[in-house]
């Protein structure tokens, strides 16, 4: 294993948790409720995402790791469409709204009790709004990315390669198949469970999934976890195939604007029994592990380790 | 193309503009949280025509924010013509076309660099925007206001944008001198226009001018204003692609260099 880079990799841990921590402390020292809190607090207290970019600059700060924008070992603010990573940029303005609006629509199928076709006009929500909210969402997403960019650019942008280096399965290191296979899923896990972890001030106030289900916050966090490791390698493919950050900025940012159409039709106080209640969300995971799988498939694929040695060549 | 746009972040001051900036939302954040308004602060209220009780800081915090995004959108266009006059002064382009460095680089770079200053406004606007809302208190027109403020952002910064389509051609194909001229002369007629509606025209459209059926005006047509904010970034992205396909068209083909 590789020390300095676990040296490196700590410090900007150290920094990231901390910087957060202390934002979401000082923004919410009564630890209101998420849903008690007025949306306008909601957005001030996410300003805290942009702690991990923070912390990425300082971190090369203090390592005097240089602030090259693109290529090897870079912070990874580049952008080309060259050699068809263009591609990568409209997997990630689409990919959110096709599983979301895919695991609603398993939802709905599966847990039809949930079903409302007038749920969105208890949310105030005008039914033309709702049929163009998903590019509503992707516009606002990609134009308004300047949050998740702030996550992306650390996780994604720092941690990531520093995590795949560490555990063998960066593009230097000749190893066979299924032990890069190993590494990266390995890799993969480590940076989902502290990413998730990250998240769980948030998670304790009931962000993400409420406060009112067993073993609160306990389960949350090691959803939040679980969540984060498949939504993780999902944003690892498309920073790795494109060789920067902003594909998975975008997709962070469309992702947590939601834009799925079904969900304005999806009525959780309809829960009848506990299954309902407590697993009618199990099915964006289920889509969401499906994604992860093929991502993971892709990223180790010949094809790709050509495409990627190209970029870095170029 | 990184050297080039590193060249244009150092012809602005980039450092300092970025520490200035940094500072101004450091201070913006410090003073909001100071000075909390409705919500959490029942002092400096004041009472509206309808007789409604708004707090005066609230109404300073939002009516700040139309002032920071005109700033934001006049410092991109700043910014881009400031990069240019480093180029002309300096000679950068003879410098840079006796390099391996073609044309359509150079464009490319003068786009890029726009777009990437729009972004950084837009996210700098967005974030004034959120440390404003957050202590607000729940008095409608304040909210309302503040809502407003939010929904003009991106068709702001798209604004920002086809100015900058418009900009980056004039001063590439004709020169820094006569895009100065062109510039001076748009105002002078928009100026001689304000004077002669002030002189000739109807002024009692402006006595009828009332910001907060505005506001009104915003609340209830939250469908329309969602489709300008979908419509015109996209509209806007597409017009400054189509400029940089113009300008690229012509600027590979003309001779000599405005230096």
């Amino acid at each position: 294993m590789n020390k300095t880079e676990l040296k490196r990799l700590l410090i900007y841990l150290a920094f990231s948790f901390g910087l957060a921590y202390a934002w979401f402390f000082v923004t919410n020292m009564k630890f209101v409720k998420w849903q008690d809190l007025s949306n306008p607090m909601q957005s001030f207290i996410a300003l805290g995402m942009l702690a991990p970019l923070l912390s990425h600059i300082l971190t090369r700060l203090v390592t005097k790791e240089g602030f090259k924008l693109s290529g090897k070992d870079s912070m990874m603010l580049g952008i080309s469409f060259k050699n068809g990573k263009w591609i990568f940029f409209l997997i990630a303005i689409l990919l959110p709204w096709i599983y979301l609006e895919l695991s609603n629509a398993l939802t709905i199928l599966f847990f039809r009790e949930l079903y409302d076709p007038e749920y969105y006009v208890s949310l105030e929500i005008d039914k033309r709004l709702l049929n163009i909210f998903p590019l509503a969402a992707i516009v606002s997403g990609v134009f308004g990315s300047f949050a998740a960019f702030g996550e992306e650019a650390g996780w994604r942008g720092y941690m990531m390669p520093k995590l795949l280096k560490l555990f063998g399965a960066d593009e230097d290191t000749s190893l066979s198949k299924g032990k890069k296979l190993r590494a990266t899923i390995l890799a993969c896990i480590t940076g989902g469970i502290i990413w998730g972890l990250w998240h769980a001030p948030l998670t304790c106030i009931g962000h993400n999934f409420g406060t009112d289900y067993p073993g609160f916050p306990f389960v949350g966090i090691a959803r939040m976890c679980l969540f984060c490791t498949l939504m993780g390698i999902m944003l690892t493919f498309v920073t790795v195939k494109s060789g920067s950050v902003w594909p998975a900025a975008i997709m962070h940012a469309v992702n947590n604007a939601g834009p799925s159409i079904l969900n304005g039709y999806i009525n959780p106080e309809r829960a009848g029994t506990w299954i309902t209640k407590y697993f009618s969300g199990i099915w964006q995971m289920a889509v969401m592990l499906i994604l992860a799988i093929i991502c993971l498939t892709l990223l180790l694929s010949d094809k790709s380790k050509i495409r990627v040695k190209e970029c870095i060549e170029n | 193309m990184g050297g080039l746009l590193y060249k244009d972040f150092v012809s602005i001051k980039g450092k300092r503009v970025s520490i200035t900036i940094i500072i101004i939302v450091l201070l913006f954040l410090l003073f909001r949280v100071i000075f909390p308004g409705n919500g959490y602060n029942e002092v400096f209220t004041a009472m509206t025509e309808t007789g409604e009780i708004i707090n005066i800081v609230d109404t300073f915090f939002v009516m700040s924010l139309p002032v920071f995004l005109y700033t934001f959108i006049m410092l991109v266009s700043l910014s881009f013509n400031k990069t240019i006059s480093y180029d002309e002064k300096n000679k950068i382009r003879s410098y840079l076309f006796s390099l391996p460095v073609d044309k359509k680089k150079y464009v490319a770079s003068k786009y890029v660099f726009v777009g990437i200053l729009t972004y950084t406004y837009l996210s700098v606007y967005m974030i004034l925007n959120v440390i404003s809302a957050a202590y607000l208190g729940e008095i409608e027109t304040v909210t309302n206001s503040s809502n407003l403020c939010m929904a003009l952002a991106i068709p702001g910064m798209s604004l920002a944008l086809l100015m900058n389509a418009v900009d980056i051609p004039v001063n590439l194909l004709l020169g820094r001198a006569k895009a100065v001229t062109i510039q001076t002369s748009f105002w002078l007629i928009v100026g001689f226009a304000v004077v002669a509606l002030f002189l000739f025209g109807d002024l009692t459209v402006l006595d009828r001018w009332d910001i907060s059926k505005l506001v009104e005006w915003a609340d209830t047509h939250a469908f329309e204003l969602t489709l300008v904010s979908i419509v015109s970034p996209v509209i806007s992205l597409l017009l400054f692609y189509v400029s940089y396909r113009i300008t690229t068209f012509f600027y590979e083909r003309k001779e000599g260099i405005d230096e």
